[in-house]
């Protein structure tokens, strides 16, 4: 069905363009969120995303390929978002990130500060290539065609990323034993 | 009392938290903007269906003439040009990585990548696996914590673990590659070949058994996977030691890492226990 819609919509029926939105928007804006860490910042990387997809489509070769050519436009909206975001951070600081606070009760409001301000300090390639492997679930060959750099680069970051935000929590943690040792 | 909080699990709730449903605004902009947007032309190309196919194979032969001409002329034009003229070796199936870091025939793409120096560098000690490696200063090198175990490691994962030794570049100090070793014992009764293709019966990605490449570690014949992730292994005794460099390009650099390696003496039969004392 999406090969369908997406032959369809590369030959201009918008309407079917607009089903591609309703089937991958949630996805795209899910993935987008968690690498920004900002809502509105994710819906407007969404927006470039889809508006350039719909631009673009027509060159779309393939239409089983799709999913990570979408993908990929994604990331470099994401990429584009981050660079405006730190044009605007530089002349005012911006208020802590926003988004549903969590039920989870295995998630403290101090270690989700602490992801947050881990996750932030990476850069967007780091940040992408870990939501999309422990968000999405993408392979690391899927990565690698979404983000356009070889699987070992992928590997790479995503160690990276992993380990930075592994020893934030665990610090975090050992403050936490410290701090509740009696005296 | 504290509970022992493990951090993957934090990591993996706090991913997980957050919006999912793209806001209907967010849906009503992208249908606005759709008829706003001009639209590129659609391609012409030899899949498309815009083609005849006749004229498909026209291109395509054209296209193949253009390529051949291309590449005989690239050729006759490299290392003084002729007939005799040989292509570049993309692979030397001779031994590269010797203890002493020296000139070797090459196991990288490029006849002109050279092994940088290794002299400066930092020596490494696995307290796990128990193999001495040198490694840049300028890199972060981290002890392996835990046994690699083929049942739930099929790979040398990058991820949470700890199965390997990791030496990571830093940019803008370094490459961004890093490189992993680890070791595991080998299964009395199982060939070389048949602990390759257990290992690599999970890849998803290059061919699922690589063509390998003849190479020497420490004195002992290993061989050398280059696809992606060049990836060495060296049987010694009942044990494999595995070394892997992120990214194939970085071959050369891959070669000076092995050319350091110091392997352990051979384990005693059965034994999981790691060495701690290279010789």
């Amino acid at each position: 069905m999406r090969t369908g819609l997406v032959e369809r919509a590369r030959d201009g029926d918008d309407v079917a363009f607009a089903a591609l939105v309703d089937l991958d928007g949630d996805q795209c804006y899910a993935i987008a969120y968690r690498i920004l860490r900002d809502v509105e910042r994710a819906q407007d990387a969404v927006q470039q995303a889809f508006l350039l997809a719909w631009r673009e489509l027509p060159r779309l070769r393939d239409p089983e390929r799709f999913s990570p050519w979408l993908h990929r436009l994604l990331v470099n909206a994401c990429y584009e978002e981050h660079r405006r975001h730190r044009r605007w951070i530089s002349r005012i600081r911006a208020l802590p990130v926003d988004g549903p606070a969590s039920a989870d009760p295995t998630v403290s409001v101090d270690d989700r500060d602490t992801l947050d301000r881990a996750f932030l300090r990476l850069t967007p390639q780091h940040r992408a290539v870990f939501v999309l492997h422990h968000y999405a679930g993408l392979d690391l060959a899927e990565i690698a065609d979404v983000v356009g750099v070889p699987v070992g680069t992928v590997k790479s970051r995503l160690h990276h990323a992993t380990r930075s935000l592994r020893a934030a929590i665990t610090a975090d943690s050992q403050v936490d034993s410290t701090e509740a040792r009696p005296a | 009392m504290n509970q022992p909080r493990d951090p993957d699990t934090i990591i993996a709730t706090w991913l997980d938290d957050g919006p999912i449903d793209l806001p209907d605004e967010t849906r009503r902009a992208i249908s606005v903007g759709l008829r706003t947007q001009p639209r590129a032309r659609r391609v012409a190309i030899l899949g498309g269906s815009s083609m005849s196919p006749i004229n498909r194979i026209a291109a395509a032969a054209a296209i193949l003439l253009a390529v051949g001409g291309l590449s005989v002329f690239v050729l006759s034009n490299r290392g003084g040009g002729g007939a005799g003229a040989t292509p570049a070796p993309s692979t030397s199936a001779a031994p590269s990585a010797t203890p002493i870091p020296s000139p070797s025939p090459s196991i990288a793409p490029s006849p002109s990548a050279t092994p940088p120096s290794t002299v400066g560098w930092l020596t490494f000690t696995s307290s796990h696996y128990g193999y001495t490696i040198a490694y840049p200063p300028t890199w972060a090198a981290t002890q392996a914590t835990r046994d690699w175990v083929s049942a739930t490691d099929p790979l040398a994962s990058p991820g949470p673990g700890g199965v390997s030794d990791v030496f990571l570049g830093n940019p803008p100090n370094g490459p961004e590659t890093g490189v992993f070793g680890f070791a595991a014992d080998v299964p009395a009764g199982t060939s070389e070949d048949a602990w390759l293709a257990s290992y690599y019966a999970g890849r998803n990605y290059c061919p699922t058994m690589p063509t390998f490449v003849p190479i020497t570690v420490d004195g002992h014949p290993g061989k050398l996977d280059p696809c992606y992730d060049a990836q060495a292994f060296v049987f010694v005794g009942n044990r494999v030691y595995v070394f892997v460099i992120f990214r194939t390009e970085m071959q050369p650099l891959f070669r000076a890492f092995l050319s350091t390696v110091k392997l352990p003496a051979s384990s005693p039969p059965g034994s999981l226990a790691p060495s701690v004392s290279p010789s």
